[in-house]
């Protein structure tokens, strides 16, 4: 009974920013007023706010880059890092723990270190303000937590799967390919949600490493309409913010059950 | 699933030995299973720390020669460049935050939700939402709610004619953010231990029940203890958002009056209109230090735990 109780309170008071957020996206662009901040407007206004943020910030030619990042990536980022958790656990390589700490280490550097290098790097390989540049890098930085995450699947996988398959003449690529990685689609799947939502909210990548409305992500045309010089009222701001969080929302909220199922962390 | 929940087969032959031979092709194939994450790994993370670290000892605005200067920028930091401290004094404070009040928090709404409960589901989606929101939209909602003239809180406290500036006043503005920043880890850390319990052996707790454990007796000292594998991956975690946090200030006020992160500082010098790389370069190395200290005394920690 307090247990409910407790979880009925605090579960709402979590609500409430997004309650905030949802009231205020939804009212007229010009009927903001402090005094009713709390009380839902009679007056639907989504639609026109966000079409006025679409305009003001040109949200609409990245938001398809961004989709493309935020989907290839992840997904290229979770069939590598299981190459390198297959490799590592399942084929048992001489020193895997250091080959995965080598993968995984890079997960405490500061972003900011990566980026000098990265643009000069991207510059001189022609590389920078480019699509493929952007995927490369989403990719790179997504594959530690999927190696992670695939080296501690793998080691509950039963050892004798491997003998069985090599015993019936398999070759390594085809165990990998048509055995391991079929039976680990859940907790790709898992990676996958976390790390699309990882991509989709980049600011810092996408600020240093493009510049031209077409390759640059989502996120640093929101960040620019939110400064105080883009004469954009709060419920427009607010309304693209909305928007922008949708694809991250609906994807989570639709795949709860892959993610319960998927994301097993019991090895380490 | 049948076949993943099954512990891992008792090795009946040694250690190296290999079921079959390996042709020269399966050599290939691992050579391109380790090397493309490795090469991927090196060129785009390793690569451009490491070359971060040499820059560090560098002057360098990014256009005229890179000028060596040894330990020159790590001497002007601690000594005379004034936002280096109080953005040091922040970044602890908000790891201090994380992981006293936050971690434990979702731990608590971990534990609750674990068991089979009504609305269980809408629970986990209402705490997890705020993970799944951009930062930037974080730093909206931080607006939405604590502008001193038209923000919910000083209209729900009723104080209106003499309002509280929850952001620009650099005296409370961490806290204000830190509140947001502790609804939004919460769920992330509450989503890992909800795994991290799934795989906890339900036979654990039913021993310690028949031996006369408590509830409480037996969480600390049956499944938290088992529970260690994400406790160093939360730990890990923490750390992490607690020292490279940035989106969020940076979305309210860039960074300023009172919400000096290391991050802000870093990001002001290296692409900001000073373009002092070098400088710039230098703090991120010794933010990069603390991480480690944290991070490597927990797991010499955890290592010596095991050897005893």
């Amino acid at each position: 009974m307090i247990r409910r109780l407790v979880l009925g309170v605090l579960g709402l008071l979590w609500l409430v920013p997004v309650y905030l957020l949802l009231v205020n996206a939804f009212r007229p662009s010009t009927e903001y007023d402090a005094s009713r901040i709390w009380v839902p407007d009679g007056d639907f206004g989504l639609v026109d706010n966000v079409r006025l943020a679409w305009d003001a910030a040109g949200l609409g030619p990245s938001i398809l880059s961004t989709l493309l990042y935020s989907v290839v990536s992840p997904v290229a980022a979770v069939v590598v890092g299981a190459m390198a958790g297959f490799a590592i656990v399942v084929l048992r390589l001489r020193a895997g723990f250091w080959w995965f700490m080598l993968l995984f280490g890079g997960t405490i550097f500061p972003i900011q270190m990566l980026l000098i290098p990265l643009f000069l790097g991207y510059s001189s390989a022609d590389l920078y303000d480019r699509r493929p540049g952007m995927l490369l890098v989403y990719t790179a930085v997504c594959v530690p937590l999927a190696a992670l995450v695939m080296r501690s699947f793998f080691t509950g996988v039963a050892y004798s799967i491997y003998e069985a398959a090599r015993v019936d003449g398999a070759s390594v690529w085809r165990i990998f390919w048509r055995v391991y990685l079929p039976l680990s689609l859940p907790a790709l799947g898992a990676v996958v949600i976390l790390e699309f939502a990882f991509v989709w909210n980049d600011l810092l990548f996408g600020l240093t490493l493009s510049q031209t409305e077409t390759v640059r992500p989502v996120m640093t045309a929101l960040s620019a309409l939110s400064s105080a010089y883009s004469g954009s009222t709060v419920p427009v701001v607010l309304a693209a913010g909305l928007v922008m969080s949708l694809p991250t929302v609906l994807v989570f909220l639709g795949a709860q059950r892959i993610f319960a199922r998927g994301l097993t962390l019991g090895q380490f | 699933m049948t076949i993943t929940a099954r512990p891992p087969a008792p090795r009946t032959t040694p250690r190296r030995r290999r079921v079959i031979r390996f042709t020269p092709r399966d050599i290939a194939v691992i050579g391109l299973l380790l090397g493309i994450p490795v090469v991927l790994d090196v060129a785009l993370i390793w690569g451009p720390t490491l070359a971060s670290v040499a820059l560090s000892f560098t002057s360098w605005n990014g256009v005229t020669d890179i000028k060596p200067v040894g330990l020159d920028n790590y001497h002007n930091i601690v000594s005379n460049y004034p936002p280096f401290w109080p953005a040091v004094r922040h970044n602890l404070v908000w790891l201090l935050f994380l992981g006293v009040v936050a971690t434990p928090l979702g731990l608590f709404f971990a534990v609750l939700l674990d068991k089979q409960i009504r609305f269980s589901r809408f629970y986990q989606t209402a705490i997890y939402l705020p993970v799944v929101l951009s930062l930037a939209v974080i730093g909206f909602i931080a607006q939405l709610l604590y502008s001193r003239d038209y923000g919910a809180v000083n209209a729900a406290l009723g104080r209106t004619d003499n309002p509280i500036d929850w952001i620009g006043d650099p005296s409370i503005n961490l806290w204000s953010v830190l509140v947001l920043v502790g609804w939004r880890h919460v769920g992330y850390v509450m989503l890992l231990y909800l795994a991290g319990l799934k795989a906890v052996d339900p036979s654990l707790k039913e021993a310690a029940a028949i031996d006369g454990a408590n509830e409480a007796q037996t969480f600390f000292r049956v499944v938290f203890p088992a529970l260690r594998p994400v406790n160093i991956l939360i730990l890990v975690i923490t750390v992490i958002e607690a020292l490279r946090a940035f989106d969020v200030v940076y979305a309210i006020n860039r960074g300023r009056n009172g919400l000096e992160l290391l991050s802000v500082l870093i990001t002001d010098n290296i692409v900001g209109e000073a373009s002092r790389i070098g400088f710039g370069s230098a703090i991120a190395v010794i933010l990069l230090l603390i991480s480690l200290i944290f991070i490597v005394t927990y797991l010499l920690q955890v290592f010596r735990e095991d050897r005893a």
